[in-house]
């Protein structure tokens, strides 16, 4: 079968004022009908740059297709002119893109939005084209089409917009898909129903598919071929089951290594840097060094570090978990019974008021956190995993006294929150830190890393003076990976591994005894998250810190936590220790929460495999 | 809705009271009366025009007579009931205001008028202009002349163009200057003209003093929306409108305009109270007998009566134009709706 499209030696640039960046550098792909392509590589690595060409939705200025060719059909898209590309965009070939919240337009009904494309290229009435939308909306699977297709986009979940931006992609019924990191910004139980969706059309529709992402995971449920892209350079290219069995270049083995594993028990991950080694030489070539890691030095790296923490066998005992040593893999311990929690949440409410009318009348409350109790220890950490709005990051806040609570006690190191103030808040405050989601919107673009890591020490009045805090920052920045000299820089001269980085270290400034990290990792890369993790890791055990660590992906949670507390609306539904509940989960909605995350094993590509063969036939 | 309008004009009439008090209480801090500018100023002394001038008597008559004399708080009941009853008057005449304030005000707001569609149908265009090739050479020469403009006096700019158009140079082209009419709004022959005659007149008339007040407004509007504009653009939706195979036309003037527009109707609020306030130094300058004009003559006068009717009518505008871009933004905006204050 030929290929549908083929791109040949492309070399996209960017110029910069420091010089030329050879985003894509030399790279030949093909695109065969009916089959997806996986495009695997960190953020910068010219995976997303390699989309935007093939569409030439490059931005105006600095960026050039300096080489190569991309045929379509037998037309080269490159030298092609700009009004025949536009007849081909959203007809022929068209895109989803990251972020369903910001990629609809704001101002317009969804429904217009994916019919727009229909009446661009298709020579169809308005009747006809929302006939058809209706079709396409019950195809991705919204619910209620006759009536979402008049929705606008903020009316709609973020999993819902991405079903909107595929049927706007769809519409045309395009022979190529380009999907770019479709699920990266949505919870995993939606990124396993957006997956299925997209591996259903692909097959159904025979299209050809470019799916980009940073995650094998996600590659190993939904691709048939792979492309490892590392810093503009195509480093491997194969079948899915031979790059899952037997990777060849050091990037993709530690790519595969770094995800944290749910059949595994690992107190460390192994991360990319164990692989390989990058050193960039005077001319500006890169070249990578490979690492052999032998068996004996994984098993090594992943049993750095302490065992779980549980709670007290008799809480254990009374949560119907108690403690047989032997169930629990080696090195689990439990708290004293004599210790005392270091934070106790009892009943804990949080209501937000809906006022309506004329008098603004309450007239309804949205329950975020309805009735949560737990304790955490001191030296733990507690796990909160859930789907977006199950309450768990306004449980995180409300710990924070970042909002009011409507009900219910929160007790930190001895003290009720409600009944403290002044003087002896502020120094319990120091102790109690958050590191927040996002790296990119959580650091003050006007501040550079010395005044934000000092800014806090001085609110804190910790140090003796300006050198003083200077230093303790300096410290702290290699504390937290980074190097010294790093403290006059700004925010936006850090990658997003490196401001998590900082967010780090600006949370442990004021020397913290309990951090609340507030899906702390989601944002990153999976090579970069596994670092972070791992600081996490090292940081509580030389630090001695309690953390409650929030996330989305039971994966990570499971990872990190001692004890899990799985949330949904509002409410704990289970509450253990997180090997037993992932091992043995009670709830139907722990089971879901397992079942999404990607599954990197050769037998389940094999089973995907074999059901999309059995389709086809 | 309703309520939510309902809600909002209880609020402004409770605005308005505290506006009514403030100005009241800020226009007696400046010294002197009516009757004292009536009977004992200066001017009508020298001129010897009015035959009670001078007199103590006259003044205190005139000052039991309008409550003067009394404490403020009997002189602001005294105006409060004057303006239930619409009783507002020229103290120095003592003639009602209305007459007056209405012939000003038509001056003003038709010549307004044509100064805020001249702005707005200008800069929006250019503003997208401006975006759509941003950092041209188009782009860059729009950008320096408005900042030009822009920063340029409109008295000073008011001078040159009456020295334009006086011009001797003008002989030696074959017409006699001046070549527009440089005062007033009316020629001397204008009960003669025809309809139509009289409203070319009155464009005649109108170029000098519009040019003026338009080419601020203009060049700040136009950057407003260029800046909107250009903020729209490096949108992800704008993104997706190209990837669907939109042209570079319909991405700017379906994707892009009607997101860029929410701080330009924000701006109309600010705008509105302009209509009827006129602008003092440029209806002096041309010899308007508009809002500007008279308002500044009468604060002068210390004409209580008019000064407040002015002040009421631009706090109404400027609280009502408010009103009305808060209810446009939801109008564009879907993501805004009166009830979503939780």
């Amino acid at each position: 079968m030929p290929p549908l499209l083929e791109i040949d030696g492309l070399k996209t640039y960017f110029d910069t004022d420091n010089g030329t960046v050879k985003a894509v550098d030399d790279l030949t792909l093909q695109l065969y009908p009916g089959k997806t392509l996986g495009l695997v590589g960190e953020s910068g690595s010219g995976k997303s740059v390699t989309s935007l060409t093939i569409l030439r939705l490059l931005p105006d200025v600095g960026a050039r297709i300096a080489s190569g060719r991309i045929s379509f059909l037998g037309k080269d898209l490159v030298r092609m002119p700009m009004q025949e590309m536009r007849r081909l965009r959203g007809k022929e070939i068209s895109m989803i893109f990251q972020e369903p919240g910001t990629s609809l337009n704001p101002v317009y009904r969804v429904g217009d939005q994916v019919m727009e494309a229909m009446l661009l290229h298709q020579p169809i009435t308005r009747a006809e084209a929302r006939a058809k939308a209706i079709d396409l909306f019950r195809e991705v699977g919204i619910p209620d089409p006759e009536r979402r297709i008049d929705s606008y986009p903020h009316e709609m979940s973020g999993g819902q917009k991405q079903r909107v931006m595929i049927a706007m992609a769809l519409s045309c019924s395009p022979k190529v898909l380009i999907a770019d990191e479709p699920t990266t910004a949505l919870d995993v139980t939606i990124q396993k129903q957006i997956l299925d969706l997209i591996r259903k059309l692909q097959v159904e529709r025979q299209m050809a598919v470019l799916f980009i992402t940073h995650d094998l995971g996600v590659i190993a449920e939904i691709a048939d071929d792979v492309a490892v892209m590392y810093r503009g350079k195509l480093v491997e290219h194969g079948p899915v089951l031979d790059i899952f069995r037997n990777p060849q270049h050091p990037y993709t083995k530690g790519l595969l290594a770094c995800r944290p594993r749910l059949d595994a028990v690992c107190r460390r991950l192994t991360t990319v840097a164990d692989y390989m080694q990058t050193e960039v030489l005077d001319s500006g070539e890169l070249v990578i060094t490979e690492k052999t890691l032998s068996p004996e030095r994984q098993r090594e790296i992943e049993s750095r570090g302490r065992g779980r923490l549980l709670h007290p066998a008799a809480e254990l005992e009374a949560l119907g978990y108690p403690f047989q040593p032997g169930e629990h893999p080696e090195g689990t311990q439990t708290v004293a019974a004599s210790e005392l929690p270091v934070l106790t949440v009892r009943d804990l409410k949080v209501h937000f008021p809906i006022k309506s009318g004329l008098f603004r009348r309450v007239i309804g409350h949205v329950r975020a956190v309805d009735g949560v109790s737990f304790n955490v220890y001191r030296g733990q950490t507690l796990g909160l995993v859930g789907e977006s709005g199950c309450g768990k990051t306004t449980t995180g806040r409300a710990i924070m006294r970042l909002l009011s609570v409507t009900s219910g006690s929160i007790v930190f190191d001895g003290d009720d929150w409600a009944k403290i103030g002044g003087a002896r808040l502020r120094q319990k405050r120091r102790k109690l830190q958050i590191i927040f989601q996002d790296p990119y919107n959580s650091l003050n673009p006007r501040l550079s890393v010395e005044e934000m890591l000092t800014e806090a020490m001085q609110v804190h009045q910790l140090g003796k003076n300006a050198n003083d805090r200077r230093d303790r920052a300096a410290a702290l920045l290699e504390e937290v990976g980074l190097l010294a000299e790093h403290l006059r820089r700004y925010p936006h001269e850090f990658s997003g591994g490196q401001r998590q980085r900082i967010g780090i270290a600006r949370a442990l400034a004021v020397e913290p005894e309990f951090i609340i990290c507030d899906e702390s990792v989601s944002a990153l890369d999976v090579s970069v998250q596994a670092q972070v993790l791992n600081l996490l890791k090292d940081l509580q055990e030389r630090r001695g810190l309690t953390y409650i660590f929030i996330s989305h992906d039971l994966s990570v949670v499971k990872f990190m936590a001692d004890m899990m507390a799985v949330m949904n609306a509002g409410k704990i539904v289970e509450f253990g220790p997180s090997e037993q509940i992932y091992a043995h989960p009670q709830e139907e909605y722990t089971q879901r929460l397992i079942d999404a995350i990607p599954q990197v094993s050769l037998a389940a590509i094999e089973t995907r495999q074999a059901k999309a063969n059995a389709t086809v036939d | 809705m309703a309520s939510y309008l309902l809600r909002r004009l209880f609020l402004m009439v409770l605005t308005m009271m505290g506006i009514i008090v403030v100005s009241f209480l800020v226009m007696r801090l400046a010294p002197g009366d009516p009757a004292e500018l009536k009977y004992g100023g200066a001017e009508q002394a020298a001129a010897g025009i009015n035959s009670e001038r001078g007199t103590e008597a006259a003044i205190t008559r005139f000052r039991e007579k309008f409550k003067f004399d009394q404490p403020l708080y009997i002189q602001f009941g005294y105006f409060l009931k004057r303006l239930a009853t619409g009783d507002l008057i020229f103290f120095q005449r003592e003639v009602p205001i209305w007459g007056e304030l209405w012939d000003a005000l038509k001056v003003t707001m038709l010549l307004n008028l044509f100064v805020f569609v001249l702005i707005y149908s200008l800069s929006i265009p250019a503003g997208i202009w401006s975006a759509a090739h941003p950092y041209s050479r188009s782009d860059t020469v729009l950008t320096i002349t408005l900042f030009l403009l822009y920063s340029l006096p409109s008295f000073w700019v008011a001078e040159l163009m009456r020295m334009a158009v006086m011009s001797e140079w003008w002989t030696q082209v074959g017409v006699t200057p001046p070549i527009l009419p440089i005062l007033g709004l009316k020629s001397s022959n204008y009960m003669a003209l025809s309809p139509t005659g009289r409203f070319l007149d009155y464009l005649q008339h109108i170029i000098l003093p519009v040019s003026c007040m338009t080419y601020g407004g203009l060049a700040y509007i136009s950057r407003q929306m260029r800046a909107g504009m250009l903020e729209v653009i490096r949108q992800d939706y704008i993104r997706t409108a190209e990837a669907k195979g939109c042209s570079k036309t319909r991405v700017i003037l379906v994707h892009a305009l009607r997101n860029s527009l929410f701080p330009i109707i924000t701006l109309l609020a600010s705008l509105l109270p302009f209509l009827v306030g006129g602008s003092v130094i440029i209806e002096y300058i041309f010899n308007i007998p508009g809002m500007g004009k008279l308002s500044y003559e009468c604060i002068l006068r210390r004409e209580y009566d008019f000064v407040m009717a002015t002040l009421i009518l631009s706090a109404v505008l400027t609280l009502v134009g408010i009103l009305i871009s808060d209810v446009l933004y939801v109008l564009v905006n879907p993501r805004v709706s009166f009830e979503s204050e939780r």
